[in-house]
């Protein structure tokens, strides 16, 4: 069971970067935007707003045990970077309370569900903490690289050089 | 700190890495794998040897507990395919002779002589993390050739689906 400390500081990080990647997007044109993105890629609003979305889902069936379904949030409530921003800030407000509490017994403890894709799944609460943290990792990767092509790089966004490291 | 969970984590990374050679490396023709890409550090060869070069350099430093590295290492040096899977190999049997013995102390310690430095187990959620990005980043440069991708969410290895 991955350290409480290990988790929290994952967390801190996957807001702080995302509120990188959200502010530099503010450099592009309201076309590069929503631009679809070659070979049927997401565009750097549905990129953005994915990472975001997913992350809120998983949290939510850490703490309350409710199945993902990756349609709670409709897309067009979040049209801009501002309110983006604001989601992002408030999965963060909403969920540092909760990891900050969990106990070792917690993370251990397990979450099943039917997900969208028909599987029926039962995950223990630390899996799903990392998994959540990779795949906006995943999805940033493909922001950094939009962002590049649109000539505004995010420059590094590694974990390492992360400013607070939290405690040890 | 808990060593354990350090090592379930890499059995993912070992595995992602794997597939992405498996699934997607190993078919491209050399053409597709040593093409010019311009992002990131270029072409599919040099991603996946950055990937062991990172890998490699920060194992050793664990290992030696010497933050000090080479500079990164020159993509061109590895002309084949078959030269880059036999290091690979290399540098991962290395790491999970490392993490076999790895100690929940040993997670916890600094990383180099400074008290304040970075822990170890901050270090190796790093290569992780970075090891993501950069598969993600050769993932959608595969995609973009038309050359077979997967998902590779964490999830996946949990459920046994990777």
């Amino acid at each position: 069971m991955l350290a409480p400390t290990m988790l929290l500081t994952m967390f801190q990080y996957n807001h702080d970067i995302n509120n990188h990647l959200i502010n530099k997007a503010a450099e592009v044109t309201p076309q590069q935007w929503d631009q679809p993105q070659e070979a049927d890629q997401r565009s750097l609003h549905e990129t953005l707003f994915h990472i975001l979305a997913v992350e809120e889902e998983w949290l939510a069936f850490c703490q309350t045990t409710q199945p993902p379904t990756w349609g709670w949030r409709p897309f067009a409530d979040y049209p801009d970077l501002t309110s983006l921003s604001a989601l992002n800030d408030q999965i963060f407000t909403t969920y540092s309370p909760y990891l900050a509490a969990l106990t070792e017994e917690q993370l251990l403890t397990r979450r099943s569900g039917v997900f969208p894709s028909g599987r029926e799944e039962s995950v223990v609460v630390w899996h799903i903490l990392v998994h959540m943290h990779y795949h906006s990792a995943q999805h940033r990767a493909e922001v950094a690289s939009i962002l590049t092509r649109y000539g505004h790089s995010p420059w590094f966004i590694d974990f390492y050089g992360f400013g607070d490291w939290g405690e040890t | 700190m808990h060593a354990n969970d350090i090592r379930i984590l890499y059995g993912y990374h070992f595995a992602a890495n794997r597939k992405l050679w498996d699934v997607s490396v190993v078919p491209l023709t050399d053409e597709q794998f040593l093409q010019p890409l311009d992002y990131s550090i270029g072409s599919i060869r040099n991603q996946v040897v950055h990937l062991m070069d990172i890998e490699e350099g920060w194992f050793d430093g664990l290992r030696t507990n010497t933050p000090s590295r080479a500079a990164f290492k020159n993509p061109d040096d590895w002309a084949t395919r078959e030269k880059i899977r036999a290091d690979w190999d290399s540098v991962e049997t290395k790491i999970r002779a490392y993490l076999d013995d790895l100690t929940d102390e040993e997670c916890n310690q600094p990383f180099g002589a400074d008290p304040d430095a970075l822990r170890k187990w901050q270090i190796m959620l790093h290569v992780l993390n970075h090891a993501t990005d950069h598969r993600a980043q050769t993932l959608a440069m595969l995609h973009s050739l038309a050359a077979p991708t997967f998902a590779q969410d964490m999830i996946y290895h949990f459920w046994g689906i990777l």
